[in-house]
């Protein structure tokens, strides 16, 4: 219920930020946030867009959320989803003949694979030589971006395209929409699916407990007789898996082809929403939607009112900061809690 | 300020009484002793004094006038300052700026050195303090570093000054000195409160002594006429029984054989370490800290890997195995810090107890913890060794020490080990939990189980073991039935005075 409420305070207090932005510019606060939320919640297609924007968001906040809580700073989500992103491309265009159920969950398989033997060296070495994490890892991103980027040029360029992009996947392939005019498709309900596994894998089972206990006292975890180093590869692995499966939901859902630079930063997005959620997954898909309808609503605000997506960006810089200096209520003059 | 009173203090925590209306009066230029078990509520009634914490009713006075005291910040203008048992210091500042941090001299908005170093040098004095001002306090001992935290209150001009169990991290030479530091505070006026579970500590130093137990105000005393006998019957309800020492329980058969033993840590050698400890022996290691101790430890835990010699658990040699190996062998550890190996203290007190047996049923059904069974082997653990928390889903960051190490060993002496490695299992506790400490480790040597019991007090190997080994710089340089040692003998081994073998 804390975490609720501190989600809640956190918004508050950038909206509040953002209106005192907006007032500065000579605009009324009110209009544009009222037009915000209707251009993100006020329609069902709006509701669909915001989910839809959402559903990357979900797991790659899940996927730092995983390495987070075994405390590794893997910052190489990014990289894990533009590998499953054109793995799973691959395998929708190459294997054309295979029936739909079976070359989706292969598509799946394939990006989750991809995405998780990507992080398998940086894993290796962290928990073997203690390499720092979150360079090999950041570094690793821009090596996924333009390694898959070469792919898209050169050996699987669609031919006759002047975008870089790869044929597209096999109609049966496709990930069915939900609602009629939102590309919102059943992505989303992979990506709910997603949370509440990895709930679960935290709350009810023994490699959760595991990786809970080496992010919390590895020390302890030593002392016990738990296999640190091998939990430390196992978590990676398990955020290279989640982030790969993101790359593919995009992949199967919203492109239906790889496309070169394709992610805005989803990944790094999603570090914001696992420092928000505060580790919990079933906040990491609250605050992902909320994200979700900003990115929604900032969009559509833009064609309606004179004001830039930048604002967005504001908005959520403003959050990861108030998040990251771990505002507290006993700065409220109230009691205090520890996160 | 004159004098100081709370008066009908209460605090709940959940359904937890830690205080129940409970008065305390602190007289002006003396030692104020507040002594009794861990978890009887001294640092708590101190925390509210200091702020940290607030009474749920209850008033303070002081010079018969009602204050209140919501922070820390308050207390401090009142002139009330307080030792943490964990000191909160900034370990990559210097010893100066730890200590003006928060009221820093400035002069042109910097820093005021010199101001600071003139306003300090009486202080110092007083302290003994003989350190350089710019030395980041990480680098300097814990004593030290007390005494720095002493200097910070002085500095804020704090009459009433709050010790937590100040000795817990000291040696015993640093205890004396700090005795000294508290008797010169007395003679400059100072009102000190003396928190403490050690008795003899409390008779030496204090003027005034209150015992709580549970919570409740036993009696507050002058210390002349108080007796060892009569503030541990306040303390713990009863009087101490002599420890049993039922004959000897070793048996012919070997538990633990070390033999030849190198390791290499980054800090010490271990060189060639050998020895024995049988079925049901009770062994104790006795040398001064660092003397190779942590190494052993760790080389029959499987932390550190040998470069030569090696480990036989009950005929198994242990060397090839993991840490889980080894314990599903039957060793069992009771770790020195244990609030960082010996328990996870964002966990709660039953997700502690099943650390080590998570691949084991009834823990584990298939890739599930059952956690119905998790409570129910918890809540039986918890009344088996009166462990005292709100329910078995509290976090053993709210226990206090003694209730930590029950937790320890509830969970490591779940099923009988066959070897047990105890590393200081006694320190920082109180009379009573020492006690119920030594009767376990007694008990299980009982029940055959083998015993290396490493430990820093010459009384405590002396009272319990079969056998001390001693080790020096690396070395095992005795090994001697305990029946034939003296403290002095151990003493002069440990210390390299003369060659003695029993």
């Amino acid at each position: 219920m804390d975490n609720v409420l501190r989600l809640a305070l956190v918004f508050s207090l950038a909206l509040l930020f953002g209106a005192l932005v907006i007032a500065l510019s000579g605009r009324n606060p009110f209009e544009v946030y009222h037009l915000l939320f209707v251009q993100s919640f006020g329609s069902r297609q709006a509701l669909a867009d915001t989910l839809l924007n959402s559903t990357p968001l979900i797991f790659t906040g899940l996927a730092t959320l995983v390495a987070f809580r075994t405390g590794i700073f893997n910052v190489g989500v990014e990289g894990s989803l533009y590998l499953g992103a054109f793995a799973a491309a691959w395998v929708g265009f190459t294997f054309t003949t295979l029936p739909g159920w079976l070359l989706t969950s292969l598509c799946l398989s394939a990006a989750a694979f991809a995405g998780a033997l990507w992080l398998l060296p940086p894993a290796y070495l962290r928990a073997r030589l203690h390499v720092d994490e979150v360079v090999s890892t950041l570094l690793l991103n821009y090596v996924a971006i333009n390694l898959t980027s070469y792919l898209v040029n050169y050996p699987f360029l669609a031919p006759g395209t002047a975008n870089s992009m790869t044929v597209p996947i096999a109609d049966q392939a496709r990930l069915g929409r939900l609602v009629d005019g939102s590309q919102l498709n059943s992505g989303f309900l992979f990506a709910l699916a997603a949370a509440l596994l990895v709930t679960l894998l935290y709350r009810h089972t023994v490699l959760g407990y595991m990786l809970r206990v080496v992010g919390s006292n590895p020390l302890f975890a030593q002392a016990v007789g738990i296999p640190v180093a091998r939990i430390v590869v196992l978590s990676m692995l398990l955020s290279g898996l989640i982030g790969g499966l993101c790359g593919a939901v995009q992949t199967l859902g919203v492109t239906y082809r790889f496309v070169q630079g394709f992610s805005p930063g989803f990944g790094f997005e999603g570090i914001a929403v696992a420092l928000i959620a505060g580790n919990n997954p079933f906040l990491v898909v609250l605050a992902a939607v909320l994200l979700g309808a900003m990115r929604t609503g900032g969009t559509n605000v833009q064609l309606f009112m004179d004001i830039p997506l930048d604002l967005i960006d504001v908005l959520q810089a403003v959050i990861v900061l108030l998040v990251t200096v771990q505002i507290t209520w006993r700065w409220l003059g109230g009691r205090s809690w520890i996160s | 300020m004159h004098s100081l009173s709370m008066l009908g203090i209460t605090k709940r925590f959940g359904t937890l009484v830690a205080l129940d209306r409970v008065d305390l009066h602190l007289r002006a230029g003396e030692v104020n002793a507040l002594i009794g078990e861990n978890g009887a509520g001294k640092t708590t009634l101190m925390r509210i004094l200091y702020g940290l914490e607030r009474a749920d009713s209850g008033i303070i006075e002081c010079d018969g006038k009602k204050i209140d005291i919501p922070n820390p910040q308050t207390a401090v203008r009142l002139g009330i300052g307080m030792v943490q048992q964990r000191l909160r210091q900034f370990p990559n500042m210097s010893l100066l700026e730890n200590i003006v941090l928060g009221a820093e001299p400035s002069r042109w908005g910097l820093l005021d050195a010199n101001l600071a170093r003139s306003r300090l040098a009486n202080y110092c004095h007083l302290l003994k303090l003989e350190a350089d001002w710019s030395t980041p306090l990480g680098e300097l001992p814990l004593s030290t570093r007390q005494k720095v935290e002493i200097l910070r209150l002085l500095y804020r001009e704090a009459q009433v000054l709050i010790f937590d169990e100040p000795t817990s991290v000291l040696t015993p030479q640093e205890t004396e000195e700090l005795f000294g530091i508290i008797s010169r505070l007395k003679t400059e006026g100072k009102t000190i409160v003396y928190i403490s579970h050690k008795i003899w500590e409390v008779l030496r130093i204090s003027d005034w002594v209150t015992v709580l137990r549970k919570g409740t105000l036993q009696c507050t005393l002058p210390t002349r006429e108080a007796t060892a006998e009569s503030l541990t019957r306040a303390m713990i309800g009863e009087d101490l029984q002599p420890l049993r020492q039922e004959g000897s329980s070793i048996r012919s058969k070997v538990a633990l054989e070390v033999r030849n033993l190198s390791v290499r840590s980054a800090w010490r050698e271990l060189k060639s370490v050998t020895f024995i400890v049988s079925q049901g022996e009770i062994v104790g290691v006795a040398g001064i800290e660092d003397s190779g101790q942590q190494e052993l430890v760790q080389a029959i835990l499987g932390l550190l890997t040998p470069s030569q010699g090696e480990i036989v658990l009950d005929n198994i040699l242990l060397n090839p195995l993991s840490v889980s190996q080894r314990r599903a062998c039957g060793l069992a550890f009771i770790p020195e810090d244990r609030d960082r190996e010996g328990a996870c203290l964002d966990f709660s007190i039953a997700e502690n107890l099943i650390a080590t047996r998570l691949h084991n049923p009834p823990v584990k059904r298939g890739l599930f913890i059952d956690w119905g069974a998790v409570r129910r082997l918890a809540k039986d653990q918890m009344r088996r060794y009166s462990i005292r928390a709100p329910s078995v889903w509290t976090s053993v960051s709210q226990l206090s020490g003694g209730n930590v190490q029950k937790v320890i060993i509830a969970r490591e002496l779940y099923r009988t080990p066959k070897l047990l490695l105890a590393v200081h299992p006694t320190r920082g506790l109180d009379v009573g939990a020492t006690r119920s400490v030594h009767e376990q480790l007694l008990a299980l040597a009982r029940d055959g189980c083998g015993v290396l019991l490493i430990s820093s007090e010459l009384e405590e190997l002396f009272a319990l073991c079969n056998r001390i080994l001693v080790m020096r710089e690396g070395h095992l340089v005795g090994d001697l039935k305990a029946t034939h040692a003296t403290p002095k003998i151990i003493g002069s081994l440990m210390l390299g005075l003369e060659a003695t073998n029993g």
